[in-house]
């Protein structure tokens, strides 16, 4: 159910795009309608064709009366939450800069003049006639195309239309749930969902809506949840619902690129034996021995220079990023352990270092663990390295950026532990995906 | 359930809470060897720079000025910020959204600066003014100023009597103040413009009395205890309670500014902090577009001229869907067409103003016809 919402997303950003490219306007009223005209009939034939696998579903899944204690503590926490975020987020105007100044701009001129409207930059915009300006026209449209969308029924309110951020954190919420229960177990989808849903940074995000962040790490979280599902059942549908979520990510952000990139190659290792992983990465240490010696790399793309040295980072499209050290380690260490954000999330550190050396079993633990590993290395290039260093000093964007990982963590948490008692308890234990996994490696 | 709940650790964890809470509270309210001092603030008559005061029966009852804030100097002899660690202070009636500000004027500095105080809850409150910087050497003159909190740049303010029952300097009074720290822990934070991005943590309490920090310690020290005397296990609880904590920390703040937005955002009328913004562009898009001749508005642009990048970008979005842009205070070479408008808004001394007919800047001109003016901006047209 939750993926589903995020497939919608995509149905709706997708079709919009294409309309865009084609200088097609479509009337997103309209649109809004024969979305869900579609969505309820094919609901109600999915339910009477299904009716009694859905009834058993929804008596294992959802049955109030089958939970234990600790789930309704949690539940009842979640609940309180959300309470507060919905509360607030329903009646607040539209406040992150931003927002206001970029994405919902441009969403507010879609939906007065239809979403074919050529928005440019300023230098064209003193030129073109008719044509209209927006900071961040150089952007992807796809949070934009969203508030342009629901516009179309709920007309330009803008409490009401952030309420897609609610929506957006429950589908996220059932689908951390539901995927963490496949992969391990019920107990640990209900302590990892408790956390993901207690977080005060995450909580605010909600609340105050209108960054793509919260977005950006729950196209993450389930990528890496198909990738993992894929691995083992080798399934083409996983492979199609995270490609499908990939290219909604670069509908989104700019910077998902550079997620992009990472979540491939962590794919790619994670296919990979052990012992043709174990070669890749001392390949890939040689390699980078030599880029740095000869002193990186340039090539000329049709669609512009990519350069990667160790003073310079060229990014078709992203920009030009100098090289240079700045000590933003004050900036990581209060916002990870010393403010408000995180509660205690982060000083789990050291016990994730610690049980994930002293794991054998580290199959299910190679794609998260892996993500991770080329997430902290590309935020220690961005924040230590680059311009963005500013951007950690101030606290503006270390802590959202931090949050695109932040699913993904709990996770990896979740199944670390999960894994190092299911080592421990390997003779007596019950068969698990664990075990069908470690068939397949 | 029992099970899950370990009961030898709750207790243990119930216990070494306690003592470090009280440890804590020790190092921030006890009296570390200095001798024990008070001074009253209001054992002489108070001066008003803001609003108006009257005394009823020993308490000093505070009238707001018209914009909703008050300013109170104390008369006191010149006094050293290092025997005086704390500000006891009790106000009455101040309504939530409300903030009171210890103001200090330091010998040979006549900027005055500003301390943040506890949100006032109508009980005596021992604020810590120690863990601020700017709570050192001597000390010219002193007061409380009292104004609205500025939530998410918004600040509402009331015409209230405030009533303020006593205010005093002392670097004591451990057994008085236990339960502070934990009103620091509660303390209300209204959302800001950062809060997005960084919630931050509390300025005016030391490292290890952070909640976060506090609750990383006592954690820290259970699970030691429980390992060394019940050699047992670590049980799940020992991480939920500390999580608990910080969570229910976390939750008395959002059910503050939920009632904060419920209080104030329940109307249709979405009231922000630049209305003066809004109601602009409001008055112009009233004036100048015809709803059925959008596309024709769409061809006439209008450019938005201030120093002020934030006002500047928000009267784009509030003139929106009118083809507005912001420009910074440079005006183009080129783009400029009979017809289109100009929109300069700033403080009259910042203003990019015309004269005779003609606006003129960073050796650009360009015709123009004014249509309107205020205080602080002239909306004009380009002319041939």
């Amino acid at each position: 159910m939750g993926e589903s919402f995020f497939i919608g997303v995509f149905i709706v950003v997708a079709i919009n795009n294409l309309s865009q490219y084609f200088d097609i306007n479509i009337n997103q009223k309209y649109f809004f309608y024969a979305l869900l005209l579609v969505s309820a009939i094919t609901l109600v034939m999915h339910t009477y064709k299904h009716m009694r696998k859905i009834f058993v579903a929804i008596n294992n899944n959802f049955n109030l009366q089958s939970l234990n204690q600790i789930q309704t503590l949690i539940l009842i926490i979640i609940v309180v939450h959300m309470y507060y975020i919905i509360e607030q987020n329903k009646l607040l105007p539209l406040t992150p800069w931003d927002a206001w100044s970029s994405w919902v701009a441009k969403s507010k001129i879609w939906y007065t003049y239809g979403i074919n409207q050529t928005i440019v930059n300023q230098p064209n915009w003193f030129q073109i006639i008719g044509s209209m300006t927006n900071q961040t026209v150089h952007y992807p449209d796809g949070l934009s195309l969203l508030y342009a969308f629901n516009a179309g029924f709920f007309g330009w309110n803008e409490s009401a239309l952030n309420a897609i951020y609610p929506a957006m954190f429950i589908a996220l919420m059932l689908l951390f749930y539901g995927n963490i229960k496949i992969l391990i177990n019920a107990k640990y989808a209900w302590l990892s969902l408790a956390v993901l849903a207690t977080l005060p940074f995450n909580n605010v995000h909600i609340t105050l809506a209108g960054y793509a962040d919260i977005w950006i790490a729950g196209f993450i979280i389930m990528v890496l949840f198909n990738f993992q599902l894929n691995l083992l059942n080798r399934s083409f549908y996983y492979i199609f619902v995270a490609s499908t979520i990939l290219l909604l990510m670069l509908m989104f952000k700019q910077e998902s690129i550079v997620w992009v990139c990472i979540i491939l190659l962590t794919f790619a290792l994670s296919m990979m034996s052990f012992i043709r992983r174990r070669i890749t990465y001392f390949l890939l240490f040689i390699l980078a021995i030599i880029w740095y010696y000869v002193g990186g790399f340039q090539i000329d793309f049709p669609f512009g220079k990519l350069a990667i040295t160790p003073s310079l980072i060229i990014f078709p499209g992203l920009g030009k990023y100098t090289l240079t050290f700045v000590n933003t380690m004050p900036a990581w260490l209060e916002t990870l352990f010393y403010s408000k954000n995180w509660h205690l999330l982060w000083y789990s550190l050291p016990v994730v270092f610690w049980l994930y050396f002293k794991n054998d079993n580290k199959n299910l633990l190679v794609l998260p663990a892996v993500f991770l590993t080329l997430a902290t290395l590309f935020l220690f290039v961005l924040f230590n390295m680059t311009y963005a260093s500013n951007f950690a000093n101030s606290f503006t964007s270390i802590n959202r950026i931090v949050l695109h990982i932040v699913p993904v963590y709990i996770y990896f948490v979740a199944q670390l532990i999960y894994s190092y008692q299911t080592h421990k308890k390997r003779n007596n234990s019950h068969p698990s995906l664990l075990r069908r996994q470690e068939s397949i490696f | 359930m029992l099970k899950f709940f370990n009961i030898r650790y709750i207790v243990l964890a119930s216990v070494t809470f306690v003592l470090l809470y009280s440890l804590v509270a020790y190092l921030l309210y006890g009296n570390l060897g200095n001798k024990s001092r008070s001074l009253n603030l209001l054992s002489n008559p108070v001066q008003m720079i803001y609003g108006r005061s009257n005394l009823v029966d020993d308490n000093i009852h505070i009238n707001l000025d018209e914009i909703g804030v008050a300013l109170t100097l104390f008369s006191i002899p010149n006094l050293n910020t290092h025997d005086y660690s704390q500000l006891a202070l009790t106000v009455k009636n101040l309504p939530k959204n409300y903030q009171v500000k210890l103001v200090v004027v330091a010998k040979g500095n006549p900027v005055p600066i500003e301390l943040p105080l506890l949100q006032p809850d109508g009980g005596t409150q021992s604020n810590l003014l120690i863990n601020d910087e700017s709570w050192s050497g001597e000390i010219d003159q002193l007061g409380l100023r009292f104004l609205p909190q500025d939530e998410l740049g918004l600040s509402v303010p009331l015409q209230q009597q405030i009533i303020l029952s006593s205010a005093t300097l002392n670097n004591n009074g451990y057994f008085e103040n236990y339960f502070t720290l934990l009103e620091y822990w509660l303390d209300y934070e209204p959302w800001s413009y950062l809060s997005i991005s960084h919630l931050k943590s509390n300025p005016l309490l030391a490292s290890y009395a952070q909640p976060v920090i506090f609750v990383v310690i006592w954690l820290f020290i259970c699970l030691l205890l429980y390992l060394i005397l019940f050699k047992k296990r670590i049980n799940i609880v020992s991480i939920i309670l500390p999580w608990l904590l910080l969570d229910l920390l976390f939750l008395h703040n959002m059910s503050a500014n939920t009632n904060w937005v419920q209080a104030v955002y329940s109307t249709d009328d979405k009231i922000m902090p630049d209305d003066d913004l809004y109601n602009l562009a409001k008055g112009i898009k009233e004036s100048f577009v015809n709803k059925h001749d959008l596309v024709k508005m769409k061809n006439q642009k209008i450019f938005v001229l201030t120093t002020d990048k934030y006002r500047g970008l928000r009267l784009v979005y509030h003139l929106l869907p009118l083809n507005a842009g912001f420009l910074g205070t440079q005006l183009p070479e080129i783009g400029f067409k009979a017809g289109d408008y100009i929109l300069s808004y700033d403080f009259p001394e910042n203003r990019i103003t015309p004269s005779l007919g003609v606006l003129q800047h960073n050796g650009i001109s360009v015709k123009i016809k004014k249509i309107s003016n205020g205080d602080n901006y002239i909306f004009m047209q380009v002319v041939n």
